[in-house]
């Protein structure tokens, strides 16, 4: 079964991520609460996808991205980044570190958006 | 006629205040969104009714509260009223009733010199502690000398890494080259600022973190 590391600070996110998930696309949802708890999960299981949210606090969210990429063996697992916040605020961090698929959570209340995450998904997982 | 300086000083609150409410309520909202579109499409597989009901009921009265504290902080900005008395300990009892997932004891009591920003503080405090230490006791110890409260929020978790301690409370590059942070304790941070205070933090022993705020005490 495909796995999805899913990084967030707010554990009400998880709730509602993980039932979307693992109801629609049949993945195993395993969570994270900041970085650095992100980056010792990664090391220790198998990860075929990171959701990472961009804004949690005691947490940097891009140094987790750059450490990956700059890790032969992480490099390439696809990272979908997710925030509270518009793209416009985040867009220099996304442009920087090279990061392709970014969801708005409340774009997610819409469910022509939350379609089209769950098919990134899918797509990401193979 | 405000100078630029105060001029300065008030949009930099004013966006502190638009920064604050947009981030959590956004996330809340999308919570509640979440949570009837999974029960819409999976039905009580993704939760219970009675229980979702519950979670949509708390998460609507605790952002309207919060709404109406950034409400009061946005015109005590505006409109530069002076800090007034608040009953500290009335507002951690108050923000438990959110955090009854964490165990939280609480002793002393302070009248600090504030506004209702302290509810923010104390929020993101517990909120802090429910994400990075979420199994752990809290304590909530006020004490007072002449001119300061002291408001010491200790949890007995894993503590947080030096390296973190340093780029805690930052906020101004959480979008931008260096990415640190989140916002909620530049929002703690801001706030002890806002009311002449400050925010230490500081290893538990054996284990865990303590928060420590400083309030100027107000003379009743």
């Amino acid at each position: 079964m495909k796995q999805v590391l899913l990084v967030d600070d707010e554990q009400y996110i998880h709730k509602v991520l993980s039932t979307m998930l693992t109801s629609s696309i049949g993945c195993q949802v395993s969570s994270a609460f900041d970085s650095n708890a992100a980056f010792e999960y990664i090391q220790a299981n198998q990860v075929d996808l990171i959701i990472l949210d961009i804004n949690m606090p005691n947490s940097n969210s891009l140094y987790l991205v750059s450490r990956l990429q700059q890790d032969e063996k992480f490099k390439g697992i696809p990272i979908i980044m997710m925030s509270a916040m518009s793209y416009d605020e985040i867009q220099v961090a996304f442009k920087e570190k090279g990061v392709k698929y970014y969801f708005s959570k409340t774009t997610l209340l819409n469910d022509v958006e939350k379609d089209k995450f769950l098919e990134t998904v899918k797509s990401l997982l193979g | 006629m405000a100078s630029i300086s105060e001029l300065r000083k008030l949009n930099a609150e004013l966006r502190l205040v638009n920064q604050t409410m947009r981030h959590d309520i956004l996330n809340r909202l999308f919570f509640i969104g979440g949570i009837v579109g999974n029960y819409q499409k999976f039905g009580e597989k993704s939760m219970k009714l009675d229980e979702m009901l519950t979670e949509i009921r708390n998460m609507v009265k605790n952002s309207a509260d919060f709404i109406q504290g950034m409400k009061e902080v946005e015109i005590d900005a505006v409109t530069s009223t002076p800090l007034h008395a608040i009953n500290v300990r009335q507002i951690v009892e108050k923000m438990m009733v959110d955090f009854t997932d964490l165990s939280i004891t609480i002793s002393g009591s302070g009248v600090v010199l504030a506004d209702q920003g302290v509810v923010s503080v104390v929020a993101n405090l517990f909120q802090n502690i429910r994400v990075h230490a979420s199994n752990s006791d809290v304590s909530v110890a006020i004490s007072e000398t002449n001119k300061t409260v002291k408001v010491a929020i200790a949890d007995t978790g894993v503590g947080i890494p030096d390296t973190i301690k340093a780029q805690l409370f930052q906020y101004g590059h959480a979008f931008g080259v260096t990415g640190h942070t989140g916002i909620g304790l530049y929002v703690v941070k801001s706030m002890m600022d806002r009311y002449k205070g400050k925010v230490t933090i500081k290893d538990n022993h054996p284990h865990g973190t303590i928060f420590t705020l400083y309030f100027k005490k107000a003379l009743l």
